[in-house]
């Protein structure tokens, strides 16, 4: 079977579950790897247990689906514990908790931490307090990951986040993030009206983003902060969370396109959206989509050229069949996504001095 | 059902390089294919035994074995391991592509079916007894339970202890056993006459070869055993054999840390691994001499087996 | 001397194994596992009827496993208890409990 089956397979699935009842024996065969490294295998899983599978569905394909759920359990059962042990830890500041990601759809209870498999944990907080956050987290075990001097300074000058800390006993992660962006991308949301939006969900001591920003940043984490290559399951996450905000909420569709004018996403969110409504079918209202057109839609040539190069990076072909033409798409996602991280001058520093110690060795020692 | 044996070395070679050879191994199919001409007859031979799945033609996982790229194709030619078509672990010399493809599909029975809880154990069984010998790669037990099965035990398996959650059933996943170094010496000094696969020298591990899995092992590949005994193998050169009891609670935490899965299966993990442990007696066994070794296991009649008491579960509010 | 308060946290399930008289212990919430010994077997199963402060642990874990309540003993728990507040299975009476485990009901 070509590279382009696989896909085509796995986003029929995604945009209909119920899919599941009508593939062969050998479109099995091709669906399963596919999913696990599109990373979202465990996440079928837990929606084909939704749906009626058994009957038509294979044993051994039940089995494998089966297989994928424990470590998905696992994460979220890690997920929730770290969370527990950061607000501990974090209990006696007064510092406002926003979750991100992975952590606040597990911890929110949302469709979009159904079967995620993510360990880490990622904050945000207000910049003026990130030195107490790493102090209290410090005294509760976590130590900064040794990093080679000139990434620290990285971190700590121009990114938008702290370098990632790991707990000496449990070997768990916390990223603690003041932006959403790097401070020197071309893109400045501003983290205080993020702040400010974000609901509670443990009160008073966790919140994550309101709905609009839950969707803004996963959509701006997948098409501004990365080179997109294995980025289905972000694409998953982000239709997970417009249809269920688009059915629960109230407003939702109204609110979205308004509230990406107001941070500066316009961008990302018309890619998200376009790739949401092209790959997976999301059913996004005209009225939402016109908006976002009318705000966010880049200059041509980008739209086309972002089509083909964002499909082969979402969807990567296997190793053993993998074409120059998804190689190239890769490489030119890859320089997009630093483009849009720092200025000319920033990026082509950072990309010699990555030369420069690929050839030289490091220790890359952890504490 | 037909199995391997009764193919020709030319059939299995173009099912080998085209669509793979699909293979019943336990309860997992594995589809293993090639473009390597020098593994069709290892293949042939350490598998001859193993039913092909043509039933339903559905696998667990696919391994390939394909040559480097470009110029690592012929100079200091290497060849390349994929799992499902993405490469698997680092390019390696093209010699060792039977040790590669061995562990290669050992990486998969380790980290896939996590349906079972996954002790990282040989397991062999005699007279409806299974005996679990878990141990970190160059602790013996591979050795050890060679050694058994050349003496009439059934082999399950010789890397991995298969049970599924709930149970304390042991399901058998027969496979070629993998051999070291000083063990394959060992072996032949044990039994002249075991039929051994080709010796593959300067791998990461030194020496390897395989055993041939007996053919009645392979063939009650869906027969699970009952846990009755724990052995944990402690190879040491120069030492007196010495079978000592070990607690269970000492023998609980040494499986689990050495599982592929304990921390994986939650509560069920931990409700699994005590109902395990606890049908069985548990020792460690230090040993030098192979055939002292099988001896002390083959002479020592697991006691028939204290459960243990106040199992409990509690939810604090 | 002060004796303060301590208590097994909200919404922490475990589950027992008892060998002889050493125990396994899975913590659900955090997937750990440990084994105790006969005073910290007794230390948990303690708190987890109800608070209880420090003087009142010594005494009864002096009366129920047989042992002086010496200023020895005392140390030891105190210490355990330390170690238990690390590991999320214990906490000291007078500061807000972090909860359960965060989540929210869906």
């Amino acid at each position: 079977m070509k590279g382009r089956a696989d896909r085509d397979l796995l986003l029929a699935v995604l945009r209909d579950p119920r899919r599941f009842r009508t593939l062969e024996t050998d479109e099995w065969g091709q669906f399963v790897p596919a999913a696990r490294r599109a990373g979202i295998l465990s996440r079928l899983a837990c929606l084909a247990g939704d749906i009626d599978v058994e009957g038509p569905v294979p044993a051994r394909a039940r089995a494998q689906l089966g297989a994928s759920r424990p470590l998905a359990e696992h994460h979220a059962r890690t997920l929730r514990w770290e969370v527990a042990r950061i607000r501990d830890a974090l209990s006696g500041l007064g510092v406002k908790i926003v979750l991100l990601k992975g952590a606040a759809y597990v911890v929110g209870g949302l469709p979009a931490g159904v079967g995620r498999l993510a360990t880490d944990v990622d904050l945000l907080v207000a910049r003026d307090r990130i030195e107490d956050v790493e102090r209290a987290l410090v005294a509760a075990g976590f130590g900064a990951m040794k990093l080679h001097p000139y990434d620290q300074r990285y971190y700590r000058r121009w990114a938008h986040e702290l370098p990632p800390l790991r707990h000496a006993r449990r070997r768990s992660v916390v990223d603690v993030h003041h932006g959403i962006l790097p401070r020197t991308a071309r893109l400045h949301p501003d983290p205080a009206k993020l702040l400010a939006a974000a609901e509670p969900v443990e009160a008073p001591d966790l919140w994550i983003l309101c709905a609009e920003d839950l969707v803004l940043h996963s959509a701006t984490h997948l098409f501004q902060d990365g080179d997109l290559v294995g980025g289905l399951r972000d694409l998953v996450d982000l239709d997970a969370l417009l249809r269920d905000f688009g059915e629960r909420r109230a407003g939702f569709w109204d609110g979205l396109a308004p509230r990406a004018l107001e941070l500066g996403l316009t961008r990302p969110l018309w890619y998200g959206l376009r790739f949401c409504r092209r790959l997976l079918d999301t059913p996004i209202p005209d009225s939402t989509w016109r908006e976002v057109e009318r705000t966010g839609r880049p200059a041509w040539p980008l739209p086309a050229l972002m089509d083909a190069l964002a499909l082969r990076a979402l969807c990567p072909e296997r190793d053993d069949r993998r074409t120059v033409g998804t190689q190239i798409a890769r490489l030119a996602l890859y320089t997009r996504s630093h483009w849009l991280r720092m200025p000319p001058a920033l990026l082509a520093y950072h990309l010699a001095r990555k030369a420069l110690r690929a050839w030289i060795p490091r220790r890359d020692d952890e504490l | 059902m037909s199995r391997v044996r009764d193919l020709t070395a030319r059939a299995i070679g173009e099912l080998l390089r085209g669509p793979g050879l699909l293979l019943h191994i336990g309860p997992l199919v594995a589809r293993i294919g090639t473009s390597l001409i020098e593994l069709v007859e290892p293949t042939r031979s350490l598998y001859a035994g193993f039913a092909i799945a043509d039933a339903e033609p559905l696998e667990d996982f696919e391994v390939r074995i394909e040559r480097g790229t470009l110029l690592r194709r012929w100079f200091a030619p290497q060849a390349v391991a994929f799992v499902d078509g993405q490469r698997a672990f680092a390019p390696f010399p093209r010699s060792h592509c039977l040790p590669m493809l061995e562990w290669a599909i050992n990486w998969c029975v380790f980290t896939r079916p996590n349906q079972y809880l996954l002790l990282h154990s040989a397991v062999v069984e005699r007279g409806g007894r299974g005996l679990l010998l878990p141990g970190r790669p160059g602790a013996g037990k591979s050795t050890l339970a060679a050694g058994l099965v050349l003496r009439g035990w059934r082999l399950l398996s010789d890397e991995v202890a298969m049970v599924p959650p709930g149970t304390t059933q042991l399901v058998p996943v027969p496979r070629p056993v993998g051999l070291k170094n000083g063990s394959i010496d060992a072996i032949r000094r044990f039994a002249p006459d075991v039929v051994l696969g080709p010796s593959t020298a300067g791998t990461r591990k030194g020496t390897v070869a395989h055993m041939v899995p007996p053919d009645d092992s392979v063939a009650r590949g869906t027969e699970p055993a009952r846990p009755a005994w724990i052995v944990f193998p402690r190879f040491e050169s120069g030492v007196a054999t010495e079978l000592r009891p070990v607690s269970r609670p000492e023998a609980f935490l040494r499986v689990a840390y050495q599982s592929f899965n304990y921390s994986m299966l939650g509560s069920v993990g931990f409700e699994t691994l005590a109902a395990i442990v606890a049908r069985c007696a548990c020792y460690e066994l230090r040993y030098h001499d192979l055939d002292e070794a099988v001896r002390a296991i083959e002479e020592t009649d697991p006691a028939p087996s204290r459960p243990s008491s106040g199992a409990r579960s509690e939810v604090v509010p | 001397m002060s004796s303060p308060s301590w208590r097994f946290p909200a919404g922490q399930e475990l589950r027992w194994r008892t060998w002889d008289d050493e125990f396994l212990v899975y913590h659900t919430n955090s997937g750990d596992t440990h084994r105790l010994n006969a005073i910290g077997a007794a230390v948990l199963r303690s708190i987890g009827r109800g608070a209880v402060s420090i003087d009142t642990l010594v005494d009864r874990i002096a009366e129920e496993l047989r042992l002086e309540p010496t200023g020895a003993l005392r140390s030891e728990i105190v210490e355990l208890l330390a170690r238990l507040r690390g590991l999320g299975l214990a906490e000291p009476v007078d500061e807000p409990g972090p909860g359960p485990d965060g989540a929210r009901d869906r």
